[in-house]
């Protein structure tokens, strides 16, 4: 092969050109820790970070969807406890009520509390989160006990609020009002009116109304029951699927950064291996560049 | 005697002649598309008279130069003509694919991260419906993700209105070399005509039609007296001492011949840029288009079966035809932004519904249909394989082009230690020369001086 100058200068020029390259390229990847910095770096690589990061930014939203529904849930768990505490002591004075000791008054004392604990029910069943009322649906309010009777004026039964919480799942994280308070039982059947009827029944000593109220308190009781059987199942539900989104969010981000992120040490070592090459090009430029024919004529 | 000082002289001519061409050669040793010199010389024509004690033509009468001779390959000097016009096409492929990425921006920063961005707004939407805060940020992340798509498709437009202008450039400048070529075909053929040899002006030939090639791609025929034809597109653009114009008109701009304005196939670097400044980014364009109708077609059929803050019946949430005007309804206040199924202010079902839509197959891509975000992530496998693929074939034409030039200087280009021991070789011969005249001039001195003056 017959070498010349113009040429070997040439290759040299190139030689030190595609070794500054590498070394921009390794220093470049060592220095933001990105293996893919462009979709062309690895297209199929990009497509899939691409994919993998939708997914995990997805899974944050649904996190905060987990997070809002079990507040919500945790409100009525609470709500509905307090609730069945109130009835469990509403049973209890409709039972002291009809023992032979009480007078007038005493039964009197007793019609007041039960008056009391259907005030504190009615609160309870207002209870909002951020000013939407847990047991009403779309509504600030789910039971108007203002005009005596009370009434449900929460969303129609069947309402659900709803909150995506994983990419298959929507759970709905109210409880319908007019079925845990017992509106659709039947007219004057609702807790409020049984309450109502009981305290009247006691105060007018008649055991057999006490009687019938009482057992319809414990329907409705049991109606509280189911219903904080319905908050407990779907806690659990939210449970499970945090932990589940936590492990899947953890896998995917592993993903990404395996495919996005330069290793460390090796794009240490590519740099390294890049500069001593670039080192080696141009000592071998710099040797053969010097060695000329004239230097040997006189 | 006299015989001999003219041999003398005859090698002081050719060492002379052969000196300053290997001083042409150093000179020129970096000049582009210098091919070297070399002088051919042969034994002079010997004399036909009887020679005293040799019979006729037994006797030499020096060195005569036959001419001076360029030392190249024309069938590489071909193939070099086709990789040019290949490596012209690969780096407009190059820089447009690069400059095409831009598209679906950076993975921390692009069309992907603004689409979940716009997803997520409208889950937090779906959980405190009345808020107007969460309202203003669905409609925030909608005019970002519209406006990147918007900025996307203003991308591609750049990137073909610059190859539009660049290759009204380029014409503009291949239409220069070949008035430049047919200039040199004149020059040529006129020292051609009177016997001559006009190397230099072969080099500087060779070197125009070389970028006229990397240009728009060109094959060249040989013609009369040293001439050349010039081949671009099916038509010649040079023809002996004539040369034809090629123009660009028309919007995407296409290229023609001037005089006939019928269309010019050309390939190098304006076919590749006429092809891009035409349909070549085409379908990423589509794909941008098929991810905005997609995204407005089913955003806005859930969104107009929901009801505002008010109650009333959504409007349109996106408005537009494709990607280039695609933009949140203007109209749109944050009040406007159907959440609700059932009409109530408090209720966000339909924000959830609208949120599902991440998953749902919405954006028509081939036959049948994919989530927006594979639509994304398609379309950012597909810029960046066009990326790697143009950069592979750009970099296989360089290395094309690199071996032919390596294989043309092993037969054309200049080595300076070659020229200096040529340098030393015709000085050596010249020398001799000389002392040949010398010997020649003694011997006439002793024949002239000493011949005859025995006993004087």
């Amino acid at each position: 092969m017959r070498v010349t100058d113009s040429r070997s200068y040439d290759i040299a020029i190139a030689t030190i050109q595609a070794n500054v390259e590498a070394m921009n390229r390794a220093q470049q990847q060592v220095s933001s820790g990105r293996r893919i910095a462009r979709p062309a770096d690895d297209p199929t690589g990009a497509a899939s970070v691409t994919r993998l990061r939708a997914a995990i930014s997805d899974i944050d939203s649904f996190t905060r969807g987990i997070a809002d529904a079990r507040t919500w849930l945790g409100v009525q768990d609470t709500a509905l406890q307090s609730a069945s505490r109130l009835l469990g002591r509403a049973k209890e004075l409709g039972t002291q009520a009809v023992n032979g000791a009480q007078n007038a008054s005493s039964r009197d004392a007793i019609a007041v509390e039960l008056e009391g604990i259907r005030s504190q029910l009615a609160s309870l069943a207002n209870t909002t989160q951020q000013g939407q009322s847990v047991f009403g649906g779309f509504t600030g309010t789910a039971v108007d006990v203002t005009a005596g009777a009370a009434t449900y004026v929460g969303s129609p039964a069947g309402t659900s609020v709803l909150r995506q919480v994983s990419p298959e799942q929507v759970v709905s994280v109210n409880t319908d009002g007019a079925q845990v308070f017992g509106f659709t039982a039947g007219v004057g059947l609702d807790v409020f009116a049984t309450l109502s009827q009981l305290a009247t029944a006691v105060r007018a000593g008649d055991t057999a109304a006490i009687a019938t109220q009482s057992a319809t308190l414990d329907a409705r009781a049991d109606d509280i029951r189911n219903a904080l059987g319905g908050v407990g199942s779907r806690t659990a539900l939210l449970d499970g699927l945090e932990n589940a989104l936590g492990d899947r969010k953890l896998a995917l981000t592993e993903q990404t950064s395996s495919l996005e992120d330069a290793d460390p040490a090796s794009a240490a070592i590519d740099l390294t291996r890049a500069a001593q090459s670039y080192e080696a090009a141009l000592a071998a430029i710099s040797r053969t560049a010097q060695i000329s024919l004239l230097d040997f004529l006189r | 005697v006299i015989s001999g000082l003219n041999v003398g002289l005859s090698g002081l001519f050719a060492a002379q002649r052969a000196l300053d061409v290997t001083a042409h050669n150093i000179a020129n040793v970096n000049t582009p598309g210098y091919s070297r010199q070399r002088v051919e010389q042969s034994a002079a024509t010997p004399t036909t008279g009887a020679v005293p004690m040799l019979g006729p033509g037994a006797y030499g009468r020096g060195v005569t130069i036959t001419g001076v001779r360029q030392l190249r390959d024309a069938l590489i000097d071909a193939r070099i003509l086709d990789a040019g016009g290949e490596q012209g096409a690969a780096d407009v492929a190059v820089d447009a694919t690069n400059a095409a990425q831009a598209v679906v921006g950076t993975l921390d920063e692009g069309l992907g991260t603004d689409l979940s961005a716009f997803w997520s707004a409208w889950d937090e939407l779906s959980r405190q419906p009345s808020q107007l805060a969460t309202r203003e940020a669905v409609l925030d992340a909608g005019r970002q993700l519209s406006g990147t798509l918007r900025a996307a498709t203003a991308a591609l437009d750049g990137i073909a209105a610059d190859a539009g202008a660049q290759l009204t450039s380029n014409i503009a400048a291949a239409n220069d070399l070949a008035d430049r070529i047919a200039d040199l075909n004149a020059s040529i053929q006129a020292v051609v005509a009177q016997g001559g040899q006009p190397n230099d002006l072969y080099d500087q030939r060779s070197a125009a039609v070389n970028e006229l090639a990397r240009l728009v791609g060109a094959t060249t025929r040989p013609a009369q007296g040293g001439t050349i034809d010039v081949v671009v597109g099916g038509g010649m653009l040079v023809s002996g001492t004539s040369s034809a114009r090629l123009s660009v008109s028309g919007t995407p701009p296409t290229i023609a011949w001037s005089d006939t304005g019928t269309a010019a196939d050309v390939a190098g670097a304006a076919g590749a840029l006429e092809r891009l400044a035409g349909t070549g980014l085409g379908d990423v364009r589509g794909q941008l288009d098929a991810i905005a109708s997609g995204l407005r077609d089913a955003v806005n059929a859930l969104h107009t079966a929901g009801y505002d803050l008010q109650g009333a019946a959504g409007a349109a949430f996106f408005t537009g035809t494709g990607a280039a005007d695609f933009e949140v309804n203007a109209a749109l206040a944050a009040g406007g932004i159907a959440a609700s199924a059932s009409g109530a202010a408090a209720d966000g079902n339909q924000a959830v519904t609208i949120a599902a839509l991440r998953t749902q197959p919405i954006v028509a891509a081939g036959s049948g249909a994919t989530s927006a975000t594979d639509a994304v992530a398609n379309l950012v496998a597909d810029v960046g394989r066009r990326a790697t693929a143009a950069t592979r074939a750009a970099s296989t034409a360089g290395a094309t082009l690199d071996a032919l030039e390596q294989r043309r200087s092993e037969t054309s280009g200049v080595s300076i230690d070659e020229e200096l021991t040529n340098l030393l070789r015709f000085q050596r011969a010249y020398e001799a020369a000389a002392r040949v005249i010398t010997t020649a001039d003694q011997m006439l001195d002793t024949l002239v001086n000493r011949v005859g003056i025995v006993g004087r």
